[in-house]
């Protein structure tokens, strides 16, 4: 070891402007949600602009909480925490400002293009795709930039919380390209490569995991450094934290399926969703308790320090949260709870209680430290603290309490299951009116403990000086027994017999019969050997352990594989099956050019946002909305549109359930036809021209992805477009409405007349087109 | 909440031909073999991990939890 002692100076500048950054999207996004949680009570305030409806602004206050506030809030709490853990500056001070001004232009970019209905039309994925490269760009900044300074390190070991940040790095990138893998029609407009349930799961897959890696494990980070610091006191268990790390990182990436339960999806998805959901329970509970048992000793400091107050608070809405998330996964608890606001109260304890308190009691704490200078109000810290809570109590109850009756009213039939007990949507969503009312209630009490943090913060660094902290360290050369390659982390005792292991595993479920028979001895040799040697030289499973631990890169290619293992085996086997072989005996008729133009508004609206198109294998489903729907149906859907709410009812079998006229009226004011309504209007619809110039693209595009169009010529396009048009104009005037053609409610009403139509395929179609097609 | 039964299937349904159900069973049968898999496997990497957990040494433990203890020494004016 060296003696030679050098003095670091923390790059803090990054972690003051990202902290502010996230105070200041905070409540943009805390505003945008209050606005579109009074417009489901208030539909005037929907102010009939397109730009402000709530098809729009829901993304967008979805959007700017995920990754603007908590985004923001995890930059600078990973930033702050890892120099100093690894005693390091950040190793590149333009590599950090690139990261803090690019990411803050996708905010501005997101915040501009959903309000004008840019959308992608998938939940947390809704941004365009110049937008999704600019994100996957600054990602990969941040990567660097992190990796990068672990390189430089001059502490040997990786904490925990450090484990946590590489987890959260490469798992979101892998995440989200492959879930915004796209083909451009357009600089503004582009199709999912994925179509129907693969789309379907490829999304969930990702969306359940952006609350897992985005919210989740950086924010579990950021709990296992800032806890201790503000208990000071260490960790109650690190050994717990070990396993709470890789039981966590193993087992949440295989639980997306649980958002499509008792769909279409096929069912041992969905056992894998319930069962891994489940299974989640321990780690999280592992790890709320020991963030709470850290305090032991210190409980007595809550009374005063708002920080602790947070903290404990926090990580109590954490137990809550992910002790909800698996009861909903349960498929019968899930029949009654999914598409209601259960989901929604559920999904607030988390975003609210979780991530917003971490990042409060963590802004209380670094506001004294990167301005040298002491918080301006405790009280006021306090009074934020009680107003949050009771607001987030009321939003959560509320919520509760409207999703249980909204999914018992919906589910509630007479006369022995054959008849519903409420056959009108309607009854059900006025029913829970007042407490959606309640929930504005609760929202605007969080909003008002958030603007108190404002202010405190306003008056703490006003006039103060900003610093940076520094430390003295030693400059160590790291010895060979320390180090591990990457040769050496393969080639080792522990990773040759799993590789072997799972070789000869795959070799016996999946090969001919002489490989079956290789395979299973394979596998049985494997295990013995594997048992033989860690009996006879555990110590070298053992080293290679320890310096895993010290070694970033080899931890890093390990923990991938952990994350990529779960998304592979749930993603491949749906991708690679012939679509044919699994289509329940019917198949969607692809949608004619005016049907298509229709669905881009469909999407552009935000309609998936409150209604679903997907009707469960339930029998209230049934009696509702129809038949319940098949994988088939959705083949051609890019992106699908099952939805996750029913704000408003399914539209899976709307097609031909009201006439044009119906259409017309409703969109124009829903009021006229369904009363007591809370949806928009759509005015505009009714005086905007259907885009049919970029149709030509968009066709090819969707030809690219397999839907079986013709090969139209530009003309023979406006020609069908014309045609189509014109029957259901001619239609409406029949009816006493005058609209040209050319408008986009003609589009949209032409899709809706589609939705649930569908061609009946035999199983001798089946199997031809099993032999003659190849795998889509 | 009652998943739909076999008769209330096919009573919902408008036509259901009754190979559709056994296509979905033959279509699934082999792909359940993988929530065995992910089981097996899940429940071995937590048993690994749980086991080198316990084997940790007490020396080892400290180190790693005092980590985020390391004194700084007092802070500088940002001049940027």
């Amino acid at each position: 070891m060296s003696d030679r002692k050098i003095t670091i100076e923390y790059n803090d500048g990054i972690v003051r402007q990202f902290l502010l950054a996230c105070v200041i999207w905070g409540a943009v996004g805390m505003l945008a949600g209050m606005l579109i949680a009074s417009q489901l009570n208030y539909w005037r305030l929907n102010f009939d602009l397109p730009w402000l409806t709530f098809g729009r602004l829901r993304p967008l206050h979805t959007n700017a909480v995920i990754f603007a506030f908590v985004g923001n809030m995890m930059f600078a709490g990973v930033y702050y925490s890892t120099q100093r853990l690894v005693k390091a500056r950040l190793a590149s001070d333009f590599l950090s400002k690139l990261h803090f001004w690019g990411w803050q232009a996708i905010i501005v970019a997101a915040a501009i293009t959903l309000p004008l209905g840019f959308s992608r039309g998938k939940e947390y994925a809704e941004l365009i795709w110049p937008i999704n490269i600019a994100v996957a760009f600054i990602w990969v900044v941040f990567a660097v930039n992190f990796f990068w300074t672990l390189a430089k390190r001059h502490e040997p070991a990786l904490y925990v919380a450090i484990w946590f940040y590489i987890a959260t790095i490469i798992t979101v990138a892998m995440l989200y390209i492959v879930n915004h893998l796209s083909i451009p029609t357009s600089i503004l407009h582009s199709y999912p490569v994925f179509g129907g349930v693969q789309d379907a799961l490829v999304q969930w897959w990702y969306g359940h995991n952006a609350v897992a890696f985005f919210l989740t494990t950086p924010i579990l980070g950021i709990m296992y450094y800032f806890v201790p610091k503000a208990a000071e006191r260490p960790v109650y268990s690190y050994r717990l934290s070990v396993i709470h790390f890789w039981s966590l990182v193993f087992v949440y990436i295989w639980a997306g399926p649980h958002h499509l339960l008792n769909t279409a999806l096929p069912g041992w998805l969905q056992a894998l969703g319930m069962t891994f959901s489940l299974m989640l329970w321990a780690p999280s509970w592992g790890g709320m308790l020991n963030g709470l048992l850290t305090l032991r000793g210190a409980w007595h400091k809550l009374r005063t320090d708002p920080v602790l107050k947070f903290f404990a608070a926090a990580v109590t809405f954490y137990g809550m949260a992910t002790f909800e998330g698996p009861l909903l996964s349960i498929k019968s608890v899930n029949a009654l709870g999914h598409y209601t606001d259960w989901i929604i109260g559920h999904v607030h304890a988390g975003a609210l209680g979780w991530n917003g308190f971490m990042a409060a009691g963590m802004i209380y704490w670094l506001l004294p430290r990167l301005w040298n200078k002491p918080l301006y109000s405790t009280s006021m810290a306090n009074l934020h603290f009680w107003l949050g809570t009771v607001g987030i109590l009321l939003y959560v109850a509320a919520m509760w309490t409207s999703g249980i009756t909204q999914g018992l009213m919906l589910n509630a039939t007479t006369d022995k299951g054959t008849v519903l007990a409420y056959p009108n949507f309607l009854d059900t969503l006025n029913t829970i009116r007042p407490m959606m009312l309640f929930r504005v209630v609760g929202g605007g009490l969080y909003l008002v403990g958030w603007l108190l943090l404002v202010y405190n913060l306003y008056r703490t660094i006003r006039g103060a000086k900003a610093v940076n902290g520094t430390a003295e360290v030693f400059v160590t050369e790291r010895t060979a027994e320390e180090k591990l390659g990457l040769g050496s982390m393969v080639f080792n005792p522990p990773v040759m017999f799993s590789v072997f292991g799972t070789a000869f595993a795959c070799a016996w479920m999946f090969g001919g019969d002489l490989l079956k028979i290789g395979g299973l001895i394979g596998t049985a040799l494997c295990v013995l050997l594997a048992w033989v040697h860690f009996g006879a030289k555990g110590s070298r499973w053992a080293a290679w352990y320890d310096r895993l631990l010290l070694n970033a890169m080899p931890f890093t290619i390990l923990t991938f594989i952990a994350v990529a293992a779960g998304g592979l085996i749930q993603i491949i086997p749906t991708t690679l099956v012939n679509r044919a072989q699994n289509i329940e005996g019917r198949r969607a008729i692809p949608y004619t050019p005016l049907e298509l133009a229709g669905r881009d508004m469909y999407v552009r609206e935000g309609c998936y946002n409150c209604h679903s198109q997907m009707i469960r294998t339930l029998v209230p489903d049934v009696l509702r909305y129809g038949d319940y729907s098949r994988l088939g149906e959705s083949i051609y859907d890019y992106p699908f549109q099952w939805g996750s709410k029913r704000t408003g009812p399914d539209l899976a079998r709307v097609g031909g359930k009201y006439p044009n006229l119906w259409h017309y009226r409703h969109m124009e004011n829903p009021r006229d036809v369904s009363l007591g309504s809370n949806m928009p209007n759509y005015p505009w619809l009714l005086t905007q021209k259907t885009d049919v110039a970029s149709l030509y693209a968009k066709l090819g595009v969707q030809r690219m992805l397999g839907v079986p169009y013709p090969d139209y010529t530009v003309e023979e396009l406006a020609a069908n477009v014309d045609a189509q048009a014109k029957a259901i104009a001619d239609d409406l005037k029949t009816g006493g409405a005058y609209v040209a053609p050319d408008r986009e409610i003609i589009a949209l009403i032409a899709y809706l007349q589609k939705l649930g139509k569908y061609e009946t395929v035999s199983p001798l179609k089946t199997a031809a087109a099993q032999s003659n097609q190849p795998a889509q | 909440m009652p998943a739909l039964s076999n008769r209330a299937c096919k009573q919902a349904a408008y036509e259901k031909p009754i190979t559709t159900m056994f296509r979905r069973l033959l279509f699934e049968n082999w792909v359940s073999l993988f929530s065995l898999i992910a089981f097996i496997t899940a429940a071995s990497v937590y048993l690994t991990i749980f086991y080198r957990a316990l084997r940790m040494k007490r020396a080892q433990i400290d180190r790693f939890s005092s980590l985020p203890f390391e004194a700084e020494t007092p802070v500088s004016h940002d001049e940027s």
